[in-house]
């Protein structure tokens, strides 16, 4: 079965374009089937605390956590909050891969807990390589307490 | 020494039977016999009468107790002498109740009436038995008291009163009687009370000399007055006297000190030492001291020692007054003398000098010896002279006694002095015109001091006059006193209907109540304030226009009582300019409020457009990139340039985003100030700036020490590696790159410049260097946003500072700036 999957990376974004990058990116560094796409706040959250639609399925907690700020339903903030409140997911890592430069978003987003922040770059060469970079670093060389 | 005692305390008592008193504390009256008039008020005026009266009461109830209980000594005092008898003691107390009764103290008519009476009953019965007596009829009324005792001690009189006492009986009965018809005639009755005195006191002498019977004389009555009657008729007597104390010996011992002194010692010495010494003269001659000698050449002897002794003391007495007198006389006269302010002096009836004080030779600088006997005339101005002034003052003092005037005099030295001259014409007793007094006072100094007052009023009016608001004095009632130019202009009234004006004729009628109010309210409590603080006041013009106005307060306190002053100002204009004032505020207010409202709009804009406009930029480049790498083979060459160039341009716009936002972000973001060293910050620019180009250009960058300045980090670091970038990027053509940094100092002004041999700039456009947007290269030559100088730019004016630029074409650049050094 597909839930029963190990999923290795999450990835939370509602542009279709910038997810088909983004998995284009992480797929070329080597992360093949083990990539989550999950479009808005709200199923990102029914998926991690297994609500909603995905009560019946239990995947485990992913390696990586891509999430952009700008979700629809539920922000990315949002759901930044409740991973990093729950004493289950708080070691989960999570990327923020967001269109802002805002410092305050920025400020808020580390406030929270977030593990690394990413500014999507228009130019794809710059935007694929800090996926890639990204990706591997916290799937495969580091040690989480989960893992 | 005795018998001096004797006198000294008789005196007290007597004296403080005039006092009214009842004290016989001889101490109480020794302080009184300093000040005899003292007292008056205290003084019972008939209280000797009843004393007197008292006494015989008294001695006429012993007489009736020696008869009662048969006691000779009661009713003889001495054995042998004549007793007196009941009917006499009878007698003397009818007597004695009507004087009582004639005392003025007893206002009943009805009392007076009986007193009236008694006395008149007393008189004819007396009379009555002195004719009998003379006509040799026996005794029968006479023997109604004690019948059988008279007639076993008296066969021969049975009673009867001796032809002495029914004639003094009959006298003091007259005199009493006269007391009550003569009110105003006392003299009279106080001679007739005189004559009473001879009878009872020649039997008193009669008595003192023993063994002589005078007191039975004439002897063919063969019997005499008792010495006991004869006291009561003298007590009787000195009562009348008691009568009343404006007349008389009462009177004397009242009104005058020194007739007070001679009557009260010299009296009791004439009345007491005769008597006394013919007592001792004749006990002398009986025990046989004086056989050869004539009993009344010793008498004589005596009475005239006793003369001597009388006159010199009244002597005495008389001189003593006069030293007195004669000593408050020249204090008085020194007092004058040495008044220094007042020049008092004497002029004879022709204007002559007589005497002369020293207030008048402080004042008028004469001594005493060069100005008597000159005419007082030497004091005048010459036109006072002319005038004939002097002579004229002097007959009006004559005719109305006293002349007052006031004017310039002169002192010796020809120095004038404002005196306030007062002439006095001076009579004798006789009132014969003997000369005059003149009094001057020295008021030079007053008169001074009133010009100095005048000459201050004139600088305060004219100081009113030259205010430049309307100025109005007014009193209580709100009566205008005083009022400025200004006012009449303001008002348009003139001086003449501003003074019959009330201050309430200046407001709109729906001021005025309330204004008389508050007039009173501030007269009670006056400071100086502005007048109806909060209130919009408004004054009202002559002819009826109403203005605004702001009015000052303030009390003056003069002579006519408090004043009040008010400074009124038309604030017409500045009442126009004030709300101009407030309308422009107003839309400042609204203005920043729509700016503050526009900024919040730019944020939300920028902020979307940082997220928004930014991702379909990623999807074409990212798709771009995807079809050129994954899908190459089915692209020709042209095919594979149109998405380069569409790379490109996504690439270029997303750039513009970027340096659009940091742009706008400067004005947001706060900027917090640390030192700053320019010189590392240029440096680690130019660094950063090297290692991006990754080209191997032939460069000299130059940085001298820099001033340390106070600044934002990031932002400085921004527009410094803006203009690094920029100097790197205009040299690129150039073989070897220079750029030198460093900064001059001008009047304690440092600049600091960025200069490159690059291909500089056309100067005509300089006016656009700085613009957004702006650019004054193409972008084939040179790449570029058009952005880059303008956040420079920014973030100098951001920190207090400027820049500017000089530059030719292919003649390199030089960018100054100036910002605050620590």
């Amino acid at each position: 079965m597909e839930a029963q999957q190990y999923i290795e990376v999450l990835l939370i974004e509602d542009r279709f374009e910038d997810a088909e990058l983004a998995i284009d990116s992480l797929r070329e560094g080597g992360l093949i089937n083990q990539i989550k796409l999950l479009k808005d706040g709200q199923e990102a959250l029914d998926y991690l605390f297994a609500e909603g639609s995905y009560e019946d399925v239990s995947p485990g907690l992913p390696k990586l956590i891509f999430l952009d700020l700008k979700l629809p339903k539920v922000s990315g903030m949002e759901v930044l909050k409740r991973l990093k409140t729950s004493e289950k997911h708080k070691h989960v890592p999570v990327v923020v891969l967001t269109s802002s430069k805002e410092d305050i978003d920025i400020e808020k987003a580390y406030d929270l807990g977030a593990n690394s922040y990413i500014v999507k770059p228009v130019d794809f060469d710059n935007f694929s390589n800090a996926v890639r970079q990204v990706g591997l670093y916290w799937v495969v060389l580091n040690t989480s307490p989960n893992s | 020494m005795l018998l001096l005692m004797e006198n000294v305390y008789f005196d007290v008592s007597l004296y403080d039977l005039f006092e009214g008193g009842t004290k016989s504390n001889n101490l109480k009256g020794s302080e009184n016999y300093l000040n005899p008039i003292k007292n008056n008020k205290t003084m019972n005026k008939q209280s000797l009468t009843s004393f007197c009266c008292s006494v015989v009461f008294f001695l006429c109830l012993i007489v009736f107790i020696g008869w009662q209980f048969d006691i000779p000594f009661l009713t003889n005092i001495l054995p042998g002498s004549p007793a007196t008898t009941p009917l006499t003691a009878f007698l003397l107390v009818l007597i004695s109740v009507s004087l009582l009764l004639s005392t003025p103290s007893i206002s009943a008519l009805w009392l007076k009436r009986l007193g009236m009476v008694i006395c008149v009953t007393v008189g004819l019965f007396s009379l009555w038995l002195l004719i009998k007596y003379l006509l040799g009829f026996s005794p029968d009324i006479e023997s109604v008291f004690y019948e059988d005792a008279m007639k076993l001690r008296y066969p021969v009189f049975q009673g009867r009163p001796s032809l002495r006492t029914l004639i003094s009986a009959l006298l003091i009965s007259s005199t009493i009687g006269l007391s009550f018809f003569y009110k105003k005639k006392q003299r009279v009755v106080h001679v007739l009370a005189l004559v009473s005195w001879i009878i009872p006191w020649l039997t008193l002498f009669g008595y003192a000399s023993l063994n002589n019977p005078f007191y039975e004389f004439p002897n063919a009555s063969q019997v005499g007055m008792s010495p006991i009657t004869a006291i009561c008729f003298l007590l009787l007597t000195i009562g009348v006297f008691g009568l009343d104390p404006k007349h008389g010996i009462i009177n004397f011992l009242k009104s005058s000190p020194l007739g007070n002194r001679v009557v009260r010692i010299l009296l009791p010495i004439s009345v007491f030492a005769p008597l006394v010494f013919s007592w001792l003269v004749l006990y002398a001659n009986n025990r046989g001291f004086f056989e050869n000698i004539s009993v009344i050449s010793v008498d004589w002897a005596f009475t005239s020692l006793i003369f001597i002794g009388m006159v010199l003391l009244a002597g005495y007495f008389i001189t003593d007054r006069d030293a007195k007198l004669k000593e408050s006389e020249n204090q008085y006269h020194r007092l004058v003398e040495d008044v220094q302010d007042y020049s008092i002096i004497m002029l004879d009836i022709t204007g002559k000098v007589v005497s002369w004080n020293k207030g008048a030779e402080s004042i008028k600088g004469y001594k005493e010896s060069e100005i008597i006997g000159q005419h007082f005339s030497v004091f005048y101005t010459e036109e006072d002279k002319q005038a004939n002034r002097p002579d004229s003052l002097l007959n009006e003092a004559l005719r109305n006694v006293r002349v007052e005037d006031e004017g310039w005099r002169l002192r010796k030295n020809g120095n004038p002095f404002w005196a306030n001259v007062v002439i006095t014409a001076i009579f004798d007793q006789n009132k014969k015109h003997v000369g005059f007094s003149k009094v001057t006072r020295d008021q030079t100094l007053k008169k001074s001091f009133q010009e100095k007052i005048e000459v201050s009023e004139r600088h305060f009016r004219q100081f009113l006059e030259s205010a430049p608001d309307a100025m109005i004095i007014a009193n209580a009632e709100g009566k205008i006193v005083y009022s400025n130019l200004q006012a009449h202009k303001l008002f348009g009234y003139s001086k003449e209907e501003f003074l019959v004006n009330n201050v309430e004729e200046l407001m709109p009628g729906n001021f005025r109540s309330n204004h008389q109010k508050h007039r009173s309210e501030y007269m009670i409590s006056p400071k100086v304030r502005m007048m109806g603080t909060g209130m919009e006041l408004k004054g009202l013009k002559k002819d009826g226009t109403e203005f605004p106005i702001e009015i000052a307060l303030s009390p003056i306190m003069t002579e006519e009582g408090l004043l009040v002053s008010a400074a009124i100002r038309d604030i017409t204009v500045a009442k126009r300019a004030h709300e101009e004032i407030e309308l422009l505020n107003s839309t400042l207010e609204k203005r920043a409020e729509e700016i503050l409202a526009s900024n919040k709009e730019l944020e939300a804009f920028s902020y979307s457009v940082s997220h928004d406009l930014r991702a379909p930029l990623r999807a074409i480049a990212g798709f771009s990139n995807k079809l050129l790498r994954k899908h190459s083979d089915n692209l020709d060459d042209e095919g594979k340039r149109v998405v380069d160039v569409i790379l490109k341009n996504t690439y270029r716009m997303g750039q513009l985003i970027d340096d659009i936002l940091m742009f706008s972000r400067l004005n947001r973001t706060n900027i917090s100030f640390t030192p700053l060293d320019l010189q590392l910050l240029f440096k680690e620019a130019y660094q950063n700036l090297i290692q991006a180009e990754n080209s191997k250009r032939d460069i000299e960058f130059n940085v001298s020490t820099l001033p340390l300045i106070k600044g934002d980090r990031s932002t400085m670091m921004q527009a410094i590696t803006n203009l690094v970038s920029n100097a790197l990027k205009y040299t690129r053509p150039r073989q070897k790159t220079v750029i030198n940094i460093g900064y001059l100092e001008k009047e304690g002004e440092i600049t600091i410049f960025i200069k490159d041999n690059g291909v500089g700039f056309d100067d005509r456009h300089i006016d656009k260097l700085f613009g957004v947007f702006q650019r004054l290269h193409n972008d084939d030559e040179f790449e570029g946003t058009g952005v880059g100088l303008a956040i420079v730019q920014r973030v100098l004016h951001r920190h207090l500072g400027k820049i500017w630029a000089e530059g030719k074409i292919d003649q390199g650049a030089t960018f100054y700036f100036q910002i605050p050094t620590i």
